[in-house]
């Protein structure tokens, strides 16, 4: 009772690894794949250009602020949905490594079914053999036999070959469960992997964090010591650099 | 959403619920069918010369219950294949990769941004201006952010590699497994070929069996074909003589008109002189439809079922004579009948029809539990049947 709840307890896991694997939730590891490419592809062009932008600018443009916050929140954006892909990544990983346990377990009691699968063919044989015999006893007696005799001698042959087929079936189960087993522990070295991942771009995002708004407090302090009264949102016509002029004709003072 | 996700399992639970049940419970069935056909009739073989006037009754018996076997083992095999088939399906399916391209650009801005950084605070470096201190804490501090994202995505940048190494690992792994299940999967098909092969081969053996046992019990029986119930009393004499009732010409002419008369042969009939037991009568019987043996018209089809509780029994009667399609005669004889149990070698009852004639109907227990002899004689009627006489086997 207890190994058919097993079974069907592996069952139920591998037939959700299936679903999963063939249904929306796999389309959904694909899109947010996707979707994490296209942040990605938004960001980097965003910052690519963002200090070549935001030197153009007066220190004290508001522009400058609101050019930093729009880098900060694509880059926000893009570690959020790296990380949806991964965990998705992960979940799954996890799901598959418990549906290849389960599968070992269900491998299990099908390898002593298929043994006793053998069992029974093994035995068939043996009986199809004792009928022959009978059968002969009585060719004597009853002639007209010879013809069944003749296929029943046929049928032990196949029964023969059938008995070697199921005998080769349980031999190739044999082990089979370890094999299974391997493959769950691939399975969990990706698991781990795939945490280790998730932490790590964690930790870079909270870097990346921390560096958009330390670049966000230099704006602030660049504007401040300009000496500026408020924050501008004229342009520099003339002068694309002149929020770094700025600093610099300070610091040679 | 969650009424989605909750249909989702359910959906699963049902199609692995229909999945588990037919491996498993097909291989029970077959199992089931197998102990059928094996004990159906351990001795067929071996009682093959001893009776051969009831090989081929019973050689039809076995030979339904192989059938059955046979059918019941390739649904099991061919389950057994569908579920390995599908658990291949699954390993290798939707393989997908890590993807590790994503700090090829990181890297390249934050090089950059670095440079930048460096430049201006190279620019104020010697100077001693406060202003220009609170620049460089904020230059310096973007820079400590700066240096901490570095390690940051080498070390996520690692961990993608990793990954996706022990997914090739993973996927390679699956992949193996995959190959050993389709190997099984072929090993399952050759098995239910060879099964289908042995399946025709065994029906071909029992029909053979049955059309020797005919041969064998012709051998058998050298006397020339008597009357059924000269036969009977000749076996045993504490049988109660029939009423010597003639056969109406009607009868006479549906009997020579059907396709043979089969002599009833010695073997079949029990010689043993000790009443059967109430069971030996009770239950569903029928005629064979092949090594059949009657006397005067021959039958198409009878049922007939017998209870006994009691002491009392009772029972219902129904056969159709195989008559030439020129005929009038009414094929169908039916009634039923009830008595107390009597132990004698046979039981015999008092019968009316449903138009009031009257008669007698008797069953007699012949050489296997599962064969029975039985014999109704009414009174003359135009038009009808008023004798049978024949062999048949428990349902």
């Amino acid at each position: 009772m207890i190994r058919s709840l097993k079974t069907l307890a592996a069952l139920i896991v591998l037939q959700a690894m299936a679903s999963a694997q063939a249904s929306p939730e796999s389309a959904s590891l694909e899109s947010l794949k996707r979707e994490a490419a296209a942040r990605s592809s938004e960001w980097s062009a965003l910052a690519g250009t963002m200090e070549a932008h935001v030197g153009k600018m007066l220190p004290c443009d508001v522009r400058v602020r609101a050019s930093i916050e729009e880098v900060s929140k694509s880059s926000e954006a893009r570690l959020a949905a790296d990380l949806a892909y991964w965990h998705a990544a992960e979940a799954k990983s996890h799901e598959r490594l418990e549906a290849l346990q389960s599968l070992a377990s269900l491998q299990q009691t099908r390898a002593a079914e298929w043994t006793r699968d053998e069992a029974d063919a093994s035995q068939e044989q043996t009986s199809v053999e004792a009928h022959v015999v009978a059968l002969k006893g009585n060719l004597e007696k009853v002639p007209a036999l010879a013809g069944p005799e003749k296929e029943l001698e046929a049928i032990a042959g196949a029964t023969q070959t059938l008995a070697e087929q199921t005998a080769q079936r349980s031999m190739k189960a044999a082990g089979f469960a370890d094999d299974i087993l391997q493959s769950a522990t691939a399975e969990r070295a990706l698991h781990a992997s795939l945490e280790s991942e998730v932490k790590a771009l964690t930790a870079e995002s909270a870097a990346w964090n921390e560096y958009y708004a330390a670049r966000l407090a230099r704006a602030k302090t660049e504007c401040s010591i300009t000496g500026a009264a408020g924050e501008s949102t004229t342009s520099p016509a003339a002068s694309p650099t002149t929020g770094r002029r700025t600093v610099r004709k300070k610091a040679a003072k | 959403m969650m009424a989605r996700v909750l249909f989702a399992f359910a959906f699963i639970g049902a199609n692995l619920l229909a999945q588990t049940t037919a491996t498993s419970s097909a291989r029970a069935k077959a199992l089931e069918a197998y102990r059928a056909w094996r004990l159906a009739d351990p001795n067929l073989e071996a009682d093959a010369a001893n009776n051969p006037a009831t090989l081929g009754v019973r050689s039809d018996r076995v030979a339904a219950e192989s059938a059955k076997y046979f059918a019941a083992q390739q649904v099991y095999l061919n389950a057994l294949k569908a579920e390995l088939e599908r658990t291949s399906e699954q390993l290798t399916e939707n393989a997908e990769l890590p993807d590790t391209a994503r700090n090829a650009g990181t890297l390249g801005q934050l090089a950059g941004a670095a440079n930048a950084i460096a430049n201006n605070l190279g620019a104020i470096a010697n100077s001693t201006d406060a202003g220009l201190r609170d620049l460089r804490r904020a230059l310096e501090r973007e820079r400590t952010a700066l240096a901490a994202i570095l390690p940051a995505v080498k070390e996520a940048g690692n961990q993608q590699a990793g990954a996706a190494e022990a997914a090739r690992a993973g996927v390679t792994a699956r992949k193996q497994v995959a190959t050993r299940y389709r190997e099984i999967v072929s090993e399952v098909a050759r098995e239910g070929e060879t099964s289908g092969k042995i399946a025709a081969a065994w029906a071909d053996y029992y029909r053979g069996l049955a059309a020797a046992a005919r041969e064998g019990s012709a051998v058998s029986v050298a006397a020339p074909k008597p009357q059924l119930r000269e036969i009977r009393e000749t076996l045993n004499p504490a049988a109660a003589p029939a009423p010597a009732a003639s056969v109406p010409e009607v009868a006479k002419e549906a009997a020579a008109a059907s396709t043979s008369s089969q002599a009833v042969p010695l073997a079949i009939r029990s010689t043993a002189p000790v009443a059967a037991a109430p069971s030996r009568y009770a239950g569903d019987w029928m005629y064979p439809t092949v090594n059949e043996h009657y006397h005067g018209a021959r039958p198409e089809s009878m049922e007939l079922s017998v209870h006994e509780e009691g002491g009392q029994m009772r029972g219902s009667f129904h056969v159709k004579f195989r008559l030439p399609p020129t005929t009038t005669v009414d094929p169908i004889v039916e009634f039923t009948f009830s008595g107390p149990y009597e132990t004698t070698r046979s039981q015999s009852f008092p019968i009316m029809l449903p138009d009031g004639t009257k008669g007698t109907f008797e069953m007699i227990p012949a050489t296997t539990f599962n064969l029975l002899e039985v014999s109704f004689a009414v009174d003359e009627r135009p038009g009808k049947i008023n004798r049978g006489n024949f062999f048949i086997i428990r349902k």
